[in-house]
C-alpha cells in the first residue's frame, strides 16, 4: 500500500471516515470530520503504522488537515 | 436596582482605557474599544426593534464580536440564545418552537435553513472604534429601566447527549453571583491575560469571560480546532499567563511544559475531574503553575465547586469543595444522606438561581425538589468535605470533558443491519479519560470490521460517541428484565475476540 492508501485505511478503520471518498486536499479537522480530541489518537496511529516517532509538540493542525498534508508530513518525517 | 450583568462587568472596567481587555486569534481590543462597541451595538439593537425581554439568536464562532454583542444585548435587557454555527436543523427548529425568537445576529450562508425566516440584525463591531471617555460612554449606554429589565439573561443549551438539548435559562442574578463568588476563589490578577479554547456557548466560557473581566484581567477566546503545537503558538503569541480548558487541554499543557510556555502561571481545568496522573505531570513540568480544578454546570450559572491548588496533592482526583453560597449533599435512592465516603446521587442546594429547564416541566420534575438540584452525577464526600465524582446515574460519562451517552451508542448500534444485540459502556483511557466501548452480538454471517461499524455510526451519533474499541460476543448476557447482566458480561469479556 502507498502512504496515502495507508492513511485512508487508518481514517476508515480507526475513525469511521468514508476515507475512500475524501478528496486528498479536502480539510479533515477544520471541516469537523475529526476534532482536536482525535488528534493525539491519529498521531499514535500514524506512529504505529509507519514506524515513526512523532512528537505531538512538532505537529500543527496545518500538518494534518487533509490526506495530502498528512502524506507530506509522513514523507517529511521519514526523511 | 435590578441585576444587569453588563452593568456589573462594565462598571468594573471604568479605568485604564488603553488596557487590553478582549481578544481572539486575530485581534485584541482595549477597554475604550469595548465600551464604544457595546454602545454602538446596543443602539443598533434598539434601532432594529429588539426590545427588553425579547430573545435574539446570537451565533458563536465569531471571535470578539460575539462578546461585545452579548454585553450589548444585556444592556438593553434582551435575552441572547447562544448557539454554535453548525447547529443541527432539528435543534434549530426546536429553539424556534420553544422561544418564538424572531431575530438573529451573526448568521451567514452556512447557517441552518431553519433560521432563514429570522430577521438578521447588523453587527456594528469595529475593532478600531474607541470611546473618548469611559465614564461618559458608560453613562450613555442605553441600560434598560428596572421595570422592563427581565430576570433572565438568556438561554444556553445542554449537550443533548440523551435527546434534544435542554434549554437552560441564565439569570443575571445567578451569573453575577457566580462570577463574584468564583472570582474570589480563582484569584486572577489584573495583569493576567487568560485564554480559553472552548466553545463560547458553554457556560464555562461565559463564566471565564465574566470572572476575567471582573478581575480586571484581559480575556482571549479561540474556538478553532487546535493541535498541541497550535495551542503552544497561540499561548506564546498572545503572551497568555492564564489558561482555562478541559482536562484534555491540561494534558496538552503538561506535555508542553514550562520551557515551551514560559509565561503561563495559572491554569484552570473544568468539565470533569482531573486525573492524578495529569496533575503529577503538570507538577513535574511546571515549577510554579497555579492549578485550579473546578466543577460546574450550566444549570447553576457556572462553577459551584473548586479544588484549590494547595490541595492538589492531598485531594488528587477530587473536584474540591463548594464555593460560597452552594451546598452539596450525596443521597441514597430513598433521599437519605449518604455517610462519609459512601457513593450516592449528588444534589446541589443554596443560591441556585435555577428554577428549571426552559419549558420542560417533565425534566424539571425529575431534577428539582426540596433537597435541591439533582445534577445527574454520582459521587462521594470525604471526611474533609471534598467531593469526588464516580460517574453518572444515567449511563452518561465524560470523554475529554464532553458528555457521551452509552445509551445513545447502544441504540445507534441496535439500529444497524446485521446486529442481533449490542451494548455500550466505557473504560479508562490514558488519552481521553474515559472512552466508549461497544459490545456486539452479530447475526450469523453479518460481522463487520470496526471501521465499517464506525462509518455507519458516524451517520447517527456525534464524533465523540464513536467507540474506541469494538468487541464481538456470541451473546449479550441479560437479566430476566432485559437489563445487561454486567457480571456475566465481565466473565464473557475475558474470552472475547477484539475486532480491532
Amino acid at each position: 500500500m502507498t502512504v496515502e492508501e495507508n492513511i485512508r485505511s487508518i481514517l476508515s478503520a480507526e475513525f469511521g471516515l468514508d476515507a475512500e471518498n475524501i478528496v486528498a486536499d479536502a480539510p479533515i479537522f477544520s471541516a469537523g470530520l475529526l476534532d482536536s480530541l482525535n488528534s493525539l489518537r491519529l498521531l499514535m496511529q500514524l506512529e504505529g503504522h509507519f514506524g515513526l516517532s512523532i512528537s505531538p509538540l512538532d505537529v500543527s493542525l496545518d500538518d494534518v488537515d487533509s490526506i495530502a498534508k498528512i502524506v507530506e508530513t509522513i514523507e517529511r518525517l521519514k526523511n | 436596582m435590578k441585576d444587569n450583568t453588563s452593568r456589573l462587568v462594565m462598571g468594573s472596567l471604568l479605568r485604564s482605557p488603553n488596557k487590553p481587555v478582549l481578544g481572539d486569534d486575530e485581534i485584541c481590543i482595549n477597554r475604550a474599544s469595548l465600551f464604544e462597541n457595546v454602545r454602538r451595538q446596543a443602539e443598533q439593537f434598539q434601532q432594529s426593534g429588539l426590545k427588553p425581554d425579547q430573545f435574539v439568536v446570537l451565533m458563536c464562532d465569531r471571535g470578539v464580536a460575539f462578546w461585545t454583542e452579548l454585553l450589548a444585548a444585556w444592556v438593553i435587557g434582551a435575552k441572547p440564545i447562544c448557539i454554535e454555527r453548525k447547529i443541527s436543523d432539528e435543534h434549530a427548529a426546536s429553539i424556534l418552537e420553544m422561544t418564538n425568537v424572531s431575530k438573529i445576529i451573526g448568521a451567514d450562508e452556512s447557517s441552518t435553513v431553519e433560521f432563514a425566516g429570522l430577521k438578521k440584525l447588523i453587527s456594528t463591531f469595529d475593532p478600531t472604534a474607541e470611546a473618548g471617555d469611559l465614564h461618559e460612554c458608560f453613562s450613555s449606554l442605553p441600560f434598560v429601566d428596572d421595570d422592563a429589565m427581565p430576570d433572565m439573561a438568556g438561554l444556553i443549551f445542554t449537550s443533548g447527549t440523551t435527546g434534544l438539548p435542554k434549554g437552560v435559562p441564565l439569570t443575571h442574578r445567578a451569573l453575577n453571583f457566580n462570577a463574584l463568588s468564583t472570582g474570589q476563589r480563582l484569584q486572577l490578577r489584573p495583569r493576567d491575560r487568560l485564554l480559553i479554547a472552548t466553545p463560547f456557548r458553554f457556560i464555562s466560557s461565559i463564566s471565564h469571560f465574566l470572572v476575567t473581566l471582573m478581575s480586571g484581567a484581559a480575556f482571549f477566546g479561540s474556538e478553532r480546532t487546535m493541535m498541541i503545537k497550535d495551542l503552544i503558538t497561540i499561548l506564546n503569541d498572545l503572551k497568555i499567563s492564564a489558561f482555562g480548558g478541559s482536562p484534555f487541554h491540561m494534558q496538552f499543557i503538561a506535555m508542553a511544559g514550562e520551557a515551551r510556555l514560559p509565561s503561563l502561571r495559572w491554569a484552570m481545568s473544568s468539565g470533569d475531574h482531573l486525573r492524578p496522573a495529569v496533575i503529577n505531570q503538570l507538577a513535574d513540568s511546571f515549577a510554579n503553575l497555579e492549578l485550579h480544578v473546578v466543577y460546574g454546570m450550566a444549570e447553576l450559572g457556572g462553577r459551584f465547586c473548586e479544588l484549590p491548588p494547595q490541595y492538589l496533592s492531598d485531594k488528587a482526583g477530587s473536584v474540591g469543595y463548594p464555593i460560597n453560597g452552594f451546598e452539596i449533599t450525596t443521597r441514597r435512592g430513598d433521599g437519605s444522606r449518604c455517610d462519609v465516603g459512601e457513593i450516592g446521587d449528588i444534589y446541589v442546594s443554596g443560591q441556585l438561581g435555577f428554577d428549571g429547564y426552559f419549558r420542560n416541566s417533565q425534566a424539571n420534575e425529575n431534577v428539582l425538589g426540596q433537597m435541591g438540584f439533582l445534577n445527574g452525577d454520582k459521587g462521594f464526600i470525604d471526611e474533609d468535605g471534598f467531593v469526588f465524582l464516580s460517574g453518572r446515574s444515567d449511563s452518561v460519562f465524560k470523554r475529554s470533558g464532553l458528555k457521551v451517552s452509552a445509551q445513545v451508542i447502544s441504540d445507534a448500534l441496535m439500529s444497524l443491519d446485521g446486529i442481533r444485540d449490542a451494548f455500550s459502556s466505557s473504560e479508562e483511557d490514558v488519552l481521553e479519560g474515559r472512552v466508549p466501548v461497544a459490545y456486539i452480538a452479530w447475526q450469523e454471517g453479518h460481522e463487520m470490521e470496526s471501521g465499517a461499524i464506525a462509518m455507519e455510526l458516524r451517520k447517527l451519533v456525534p464524533v465523540n460517541h464513536i467507540p474506541a474499541r469494538y468487541v464481538s460476543l456470541p451473546d449479550i448476557p441479560r437479566t430476566g428484565s432485559g437489563k445487561v447482566d454486567r457480571r456475566k458480561l465481565a466473565g464473557l469479556i475475558e474470552t472475547l475476540q477484539d475486532l480491532t
